[in-house]
């Protein structure tokens, strides 16, 4: 038996096209009118290429970012310890470091319906344009799984996590 | 094709309001030879399309389906498929998720008619309950039953227990009658991990089989393998990376039956070092055969030549193994495969396309010596035969 690799290389183009355009693309209005929580971001803005470079660079200190999905489901408790660290050592909200939550794949109000989730964050982000593209520059050597944490310390200084966030993590971010 | 990716880039235009596109598909073969493709389109309206007997060339029009509305998983590891069966049933299982974020839903629409006429969509399980019941799959078997299992979190323990429960859990639920009706649900396995797909497929003693990323002790995200015909949590470890992570790696194990050197070719993702961070972890791809019983075949076990890999796929017929996967390098996703001529012994990588854009998993399409990668991207759904 032998592999034969002048491949056939057919693009399933015409009728795709035609469905495409049966419909004119009109967003899911029962969310447009979904009540949010009003002590959310009353904003999801956009985390494309860029906005990591712009993050390091004008970005506040110290702060966290957790990116997500809406089925990342051990990513609330992720979001739950670094947060419970952060009560632990400031009693001012005004003084405490800025916590961000990044959704991957979902935008708008889907993503600021899921950020219920996350009690007491500061900013919430949604994944904008070519998704491998914005993963790489927030770290090309992170794999697609989540939560992934970024925790940038009071001098700048970066802890790249997979998974949940040791103590020794949160430790070296906020002594 | 232009128009396409005009046409599909306007679901990120407008930055709030607007969903994201959901690019999934589930693709299959039905019994005249032709390629079926299962997805939500610009609009979030499922539909089918096929190519035209034994030729990947002509594609009949699109067909959009009544679900009444309600949303679908189209996104990564949860996507529509379509299975074929006897009796010119066919079937398509889609996860509809609930307003309770993490819950869900397995939902079916049925036909008869060779996929020409479809049912509203009904639940598959007898639960109820507004939890996790997601990450389905489904298959035929050779003796025409239709298998449905999935990610299921009845057996989690109430919230002020003071109980741990790590993961989730793996059911089933099978009809005789082409969906029409199903048996009772049964429990697969408890501890399942909670966010990837689960491969299923027949085997050589014609039993359904399953693997599925796993939560071994308290964090160890590793595979299991399971006849579903056994007995409840009677499991083999099928991989052994002791990645210790309490996170959702987003990648399913991938399963094909093998004719020789093994009962099956596995391939999954993991970080085997056993620490969380990155740069000291040897993060990959990898290929093992398994035996019968779903344990790796000593020496069999190959890291992907490639350290981007993502969601590989693998099929195989005689002695001939095929890999698929993507992989993001200089803003640019490839479509690779590995190929093997000697039952995976040895292997040849190729690169077969790329993009600069938005794009889904690959994945494979498989009729005896037929085999198509599946590609969908901001331009359309490539398809790739490779000979066998």
């Amino acid at each position: 038996m032998k592999f034969n690799f002048e491949l056939l290389k057919r693009t399933l183009g015409v009728g795709l096209i035609g469905l495409l355009f049966m419909g004119s693309f009109t967003p899911i209005t029962s969310l447009a009118h979904e009540h949010v929580d009003s002590n959310l971001p009353t904003d999801v803005k956009p985390w494309d290429e860029g906005t990591w470079k712009q993050m390091r660079l004008n970005g506040p200190r110290p702060a966290a970012y957790l990116f997500t999905t809406s089925y990342c489901s051990t990513c609330v408790e992720a979001f739950e310890t670094i947060r419970s660290h952060v009560l632990k050592i400031y009693s001012s909200k005004e003084a405490a470091p800025s916590l961000t939550v990044v959704m991957m794949d979902v935008s708008g109000l889907k993503a600021q319906r899921h950020a219920a989730h996350f009690q007491g964050l500061n900013s919430l982000y949604s994944f904008e344009g070519y998704e491998p593209a914005v993963r790489a520059s927030v770290d090309p050597n992170w794999p697609e799984v989540t939560p992934y944490i970024v925790l940038v310390d009071a001098k700048g200084k970066l802890q790249n996590i997979l998974g949940q966030p040791s103590q020794r993590n949160l430790i070296k971010w906020i002594p | 094709m232009t128009s396409f990716s005009q046409n599909a880039s306007s679901g990120h235009a407008g930055h709030g309001a607007m969903p994201k596109f959901q690019l999934a598909l589930g693709t299959a073969f039905d019994a005249q030879g032709r390629l079926w493709v299962v997805g939500l389109d610009e609009s979030q309206r499922l539909f089918v399309q096929h190519t035209q007997k034994n030729d990947l060339a002509f594609w009949d029009s699109p067909q959009v389906l009544d679900t009444g509305g309600e949303q679908i998983s189209a996104d990564g590891e949860n996507r529509p498929k379509l299975a074929f069966g006897p009796n010119h049933w066919a079937v398509i299982s889609y996860t509809q998720p609930l307003d309770k974020p993490y819950t869900g839903r397995i939902r079916m629409l049925r036909s008869q008619d060779d996929g020409q006429n479809f049912s509203a969509p009904f639940t598959v399980h007898a639960d109820k309950q507004v939890i996790t019941h997601r990450f389905e799959s489904i298959a035929f078997d050779n003796a025409g039953v239709l298998h449905v299992v999935w990610i299921d979190k009845r057996d989690q323990p109430a919230k002020n227990s003071g109980q741990l429960y790590e993961g989730a859990a793996i059911y089933q639920v099978s009809s005789k009658d082409g969906g029409e009706t199903f048996g009772p649900d049964t429990k697969v396995a408890d501890h399942s991990c909670e966010c990837c797909r689960i491969a299923l497929l027949e085997n050589k003693q014609a039993q359904m089989v399953a693997m599925w990323r796993h939560v071994f002790g308290e964090d160890t995200r590793d595979h299991a393998f399971a006849n579903l015909s056994g007995p409840v949590n009677q499991i083999q470890r099928s991989s052994f990376d002791d990645w210790h992570i309490k996170a959702c790696p987003h990648h399913g194990p991938g399963l094909a039956l093998a004719s020789k050197n093994g009962a099956f070719h596995a391939v999954w993702f993991g970080i085997r070092s056993g620490t969380k961070q990155l740069e000291d972890a040897v993060a990959g791809v990898r290929y093992a055969r398994l035996d019968n019983h779903g344990a790796p075949v000593l020496g069999s076990l190959r890291l992907l030549p490639d350290s981007k890999a993502e969601h590989a796929d693998v099929a195989a017929w005689g002695d001939s193994v095929v890999v698929v996967w993507r992989s993001f390098a200089d803003n640019t996703t490839r479509l690779k495969t590995w190929t093997s001529l000697d039952g995976g012994r040895t292997f040849l990588l190729k690169t077969l396309d790329e993009t600069n854009g938005q794009n889904d998993h690959p994945r494979l399409a498989q009729q005896g010596t037929r085999l198509v990668v599946v590609w969908r991207t901001m331009k359309g759904v490539q398809l790739h035969e490779i000979q066998l």
